[in-house]
């Protein structure tokens, strides 16, 4: 039996300054590297209706730098001492960082912050971002897994919750530097942000020395922070065909919703998800669909949640003559799981796993900081990492069969199928009525 | 610590090997930090090895090392390290197919156990081959629809010719619907032994000695087989050098809408003392904000929405590599103009002081964040041993990045970077939206100031 010691959290230093930031200081002297992660509490979510794509385009401005240097002069000073620039727009959160040689954090810290206190949002550099963000949307039409990921939550969701607003080519043209201008101002304020500093430092004088520069942030968030709420189940097939006539496959991702990263089930359907198709050589569909069968070179399940809603989902590809024998054969592995649960032993393997797995999420400074702005992001502290161990081992078999029984038993699924529909149609015209797009088509 | 040359000579010092009896090298770095062991083997086998009939084996099996061995069924070797939370990997390339393992670090032995038996008692029927087949035929399938990949394909064609590494690892359909469960057994015989391979072990563990104990006790009594690698060692491989071939000019039309020009030039090999400046001239082109492609091609010129490069060093030769992605509207040959004069004024005008410092900081700090994770550092060494010739160099070329000099980047630059050997692939969209035609036109007419 595999056991693995709980994990101990290195020491934290927080503190939340007047201005409403929370910073979290680790130190970790591995290597002589630092990284900061600053988290902002809002996402693609508030992304206004008709402008999908306003958060990540803003960032992308922003990071162009403070009014102080050019574009120019900006990414020089940051690059000319090996330091990088980073981040990534969720859709209810947001983190915008950089890492750098430790012995560079009096340089690059200062630099970072005034970017984000007082960034110029140039109008030049904002249409060279938006031609770079609809040049980037063309060349995901290159990959048909590309298409239907853009697609799948859209069909999904519906355009009437913000996940089912993407980005397209239509809203990034729309956006005007003065949209880019009150977003920035409506929004990014430091009151419920986070700043997590992983690395090669001394807490005590670090936090001295940088509290003054931390502390000059003092906007005041005006706008409404969107959550996305619980969506319906869906109660029958949804299916979208993106016709691409010159392909040899059919990409499908397939699924539905369920319950948010805040359910009571959530670690329940990690595990079962892991049984059913998260777990690569280990799951269900694997076995039967790859090795069994040869039928394609990947499929895998995932859940992907926010903190209301989550959704689950089963992405693979076949050639144009497996088809339906594919999409029969996924429906006989969600099914068997969905009426007879899954087994003891089957459990016991996903528990394993799921707490062997907890050291790699937290090997190096990069991964640390990441956890532990994902720990804020759902309300969490680190007792739920370094009680990880004792909460996954207590899980019975009966709680995550309910877990199944109650949300991975859908009647209906959204379906999104890219390739030819001269000999996709058919098939999928079996499990419903298909809406047929050609495969530039935006997805709402 | 100061700089890239103390940095080298302190970790060079943390490294140890060993090499069994039995011809297999052992290389060992303790890493503390999260309580995980990485451990790679690394064969000296890839697709450069392979002849007409046979092309894509080294790949179709590495699929099979995962479909069971003596001790071990099929997948188990998978299953067991999801099992305990670890995750595995494996990737064939021209020169070499390696096999990564990351696991708790209680784990190490049972790791060991199972890359050994798969070295030596692999288990092949037809009716694992012709499952796997078909796998990997979706697989080929997937990377054909992509339209960027496969005019990648005959590019390299192109480039390569006549030489190991015309085929990539994907190797032709045609072979692979042929090969043979006697096809891969020789293959087996050939190319897996301790001889042939590199065990590659980075983590937290107690003491180097114990993790050569265990894999002596793991790997210690397989015998390399008779008719190993080493035995036909210069029969099965060209190992002449890569004489590129003269310049070429390809155009592809693609189903999707986003022009892009490649300009490649060839590369030596990795362990050539050229590879180095080539890699460090490559980065000052392409690499972030402040480089040369990106400040004038994307933001002073607009001829681009962005730019970028690579660098391939392998085992005989490779390739370097600058590409532009650009809007339908702009003149293909304008971009591909801008390219080249960039990669001329580098080898004419040589770099600026400015530059080379930028660069080592750059590098200094991409090696520091890669020391954070024992599979990178696992890699680095697996890629140097078995690519570059030694894994030393992956510490040498630190201390030789303090020492370089702009006259040799600018002579290495010559050498390379020439126009008679430039090679260019031309991604052209099928259908283009006949607005940004007229939009290219009023540009024409009316310049902007």
């Amino acid at each position: 039996m595999f056991v693995q010691k709980e994990y101990k959290f290195p020491p934290i230093i927080e503190e939340t300054l007047s201005n409403g930031l929370s910073i979290m200081l680790v130190e970790n002297h591995e290597q002589q590297g630092l990284t900061l992660g600053l988290q902002l509490p809002f996402g693609e979510f508030c992304d206004p209706a008709g402008l999908e794509g306003l958060t990540e385009i803003t960032i992308a401005t922003l990071l162009k730098g403070p009014k102080k240097y050019t574009p120019e002069e900006f990414s020089e000073r940051f690059e000319h001492i090996g330091a990088a620039l980073f981040s990534e727009s969720g859709d209810e959160h947001c983190v915008i960082g950089c890492k750098m040689l430790s012995r560079y954090a009096s340089d690059v810290i200062p630099l970072f912050w005034e970017m984000i206190v007082d960034s110029e949002f140039r109008q030049k550099e904002l249409v060279r971002l938006k031609r770079e963000m609809i040049t980037g949307l063309q060349a995901e039409t290159a990959d048909p897994m590309s298409i239907a990921n853009w697609h799948f939550t859209s069909l999904i969701c519906g355009p009437s919750h913000p996940a089912g607003r993407v980005h397209t080519t239509k809203s990034i043209k729309r956006i005007t530097l003065q949209h880019v201008l009150d977003h920035y101002k409506s929004l990014f304020c430091p009151n419920g942000c986070v700043l997590v500093i992983t690395g090669d430092f001394n807490s005590i004088p670090f936090l001295e020395t940088f509290k003054p520069v931390f502390s000059s942030w003092n906007s005041v968030r005006s706008k409404q922070v969107v959550i996305g709420e619980p969506l319906n189940p869906i109660t029958e097939n949804k299916i979208r065909l993106l016709d691409k006539p010159d392909l040899s496959q059919v990409s499908f991702i397939l699924g539905h919703t369920i319950a948010g990263e805040l359910g009571s089930s959530r670690n329940e359907l990690a595990l079962a998800n892991y049984i059913i198709g998260g777990g690569n050589f280990s799951s269900r569909l694997m076995a039967h669909i790859r090795s069994k069968e040869g039928k394609t070179y990947g499929i895998s399940s995932q859940i992907s949640c926010n903190r209301n809603f989550g959704v689950f989902s089963i992405a693979t590809s076949t050639q144009n003559s497996q088809v339906e024998s594919m999409l029969e054969a996924i429906m006989t592995v969600y099914k068997k799981a969905s009426v007879e649960g899954v087994t003891e032993d089957e459990l016991a393997k996903a528990k394993q796993f799921a707490i062997g797995n907890m050291a790699f999420q937290l090997e190096g400074i990069v991964n640390i900081a990441d956890k532990l702005l994902w720990l804020r992001q759902f309300g969490r502290t680190i007792s739920y990492i370094e009680h990880f161990n004792e909460m996954i081992s207590s899980i019975t078999l009966n709680s995550v069969n309910q877990a199944i029984s109650s949300y991975l038993s859908s009647s209906g699924f959204a379906v999104i199928a890219v390739g030819k529909k001269a000999e996709a149609f058919g098939t999928l015209s079996k499990y419903g009525t298909v809406e047929v797009m050609n495969f530039r088509s935006n997805p709402f | 610590m100061t700089g890239p040359e103390q940095f080298a000579s302190s970790l060079a010092s943390e490294i140890r090997e060993k090499t069994l009896d039995n011809g297999l090298k052992i290389i060992c770095l303790k890493k503390v930090g999260a309580p995980i062991v990485s451990a790679q083997v690394w064969y000296k086998t890839g697709s450069a090895h392979e002849h007409d009939g046979i092309r894509g084996i080294s790949h179709f099996f590495e699929h099979m090392m995962f479909r069971g061995s003596k001790n071990f069924g099929p997948e188990e070797h998978a299953r067991k390290i999801n099992d305990i939370g670890g995750h595995y990997n494996a990737f064939t390339a021209e020169d070499v197919t390696a096999y990564l393992n990351s696991v708790p670090r209680d784990y190490l032995d049972m790791v060991l156990t199972l890359e050994a038996d798969r070295m030596t008692n692999l288990v092949i029927n037809e009716e694992v081959l012709n499952t796997e087949r078909n796998v990997i035929l979706e697989e080929f399938q997937t990377y054909m629809n992509n339209p960027i990949s496969k005019s990648f394909l005959e590019f390299r064609k192109e480039f390569f010719v006549d030489h190991p590494y015309t085929y990539s690892a994907l190797g032709k359909i045609e072979d692979i619907k042929k090969i043979s469960v006697q096809d891969c057994m020789n293959y087996y015989r050939t190319w897996y032994g301790p001889a042939n391979a590199v065990l590659v072990i980075v983590g937290d563990f107690d003491e180097y000695q114990s993790v050569f104990d265990k894999a002596q006790n793991a790997f210690g009594s397989i015998a390399s087989p008779q008719d190993s690698a080493k035995s036909k060692s210069g029969s099965v491989v060209s190992e002449k050098p890569f004489v590129p071939p003269p310049s070429t000019w390809m155009k592809r039309l693609v189903d999707f809408d986003v022009p892009m020009c490649i300009v490649g030039y060839p590369a030596p090999s990795a362990s050539d003392k050229d590879a180095m400046p080539l890699e460090i001239l490559q980065m000052i082109m392409s690499q972030g904000e402040s480089s040369r492609l990106h400040r004038d091609i994307v933001r002073n010129k607009s001829l681009a929405v962005m730019a970028g490069g690579m660098n391939q060093c392998l085992r005989l030769g490779g390739m370097t590599l600058f590409f532009a992605v650009f809007t339908p509207n702009v003149p293909q040959k304008k971009v591909e103009q801008a390219i080249v004069d960039h990669v001329n004024e580098l080898a004419n005008n040589g770099i600026s002081q400015k530059e080379i410092e930028k660069v080592k900081n750059v590098v200094l700090t991409n090696r520091m964040f890669e020391l954070y994770s024992a599979e990178h550092i696992c890699q680095k060494l697996g890629y140097a041993e078995t690519i570059e010739g030694d894994y030393h160099l992956w510490v040498q070329r630190l201390k030789a990045l303090e020492n370089l000099d702009i006259e040799t980047l600018k002579e290495a630059a010559k050498r390379y970077w020439s126009e008679s050997v430039r090679h260019t692939l031309y991604l052209k969209p099928k259908k283009v939206n006949p607005l940004l035609y007229a939009v290219g036109i009023f540009r024409k007419l009316f310049p902007q100031k």
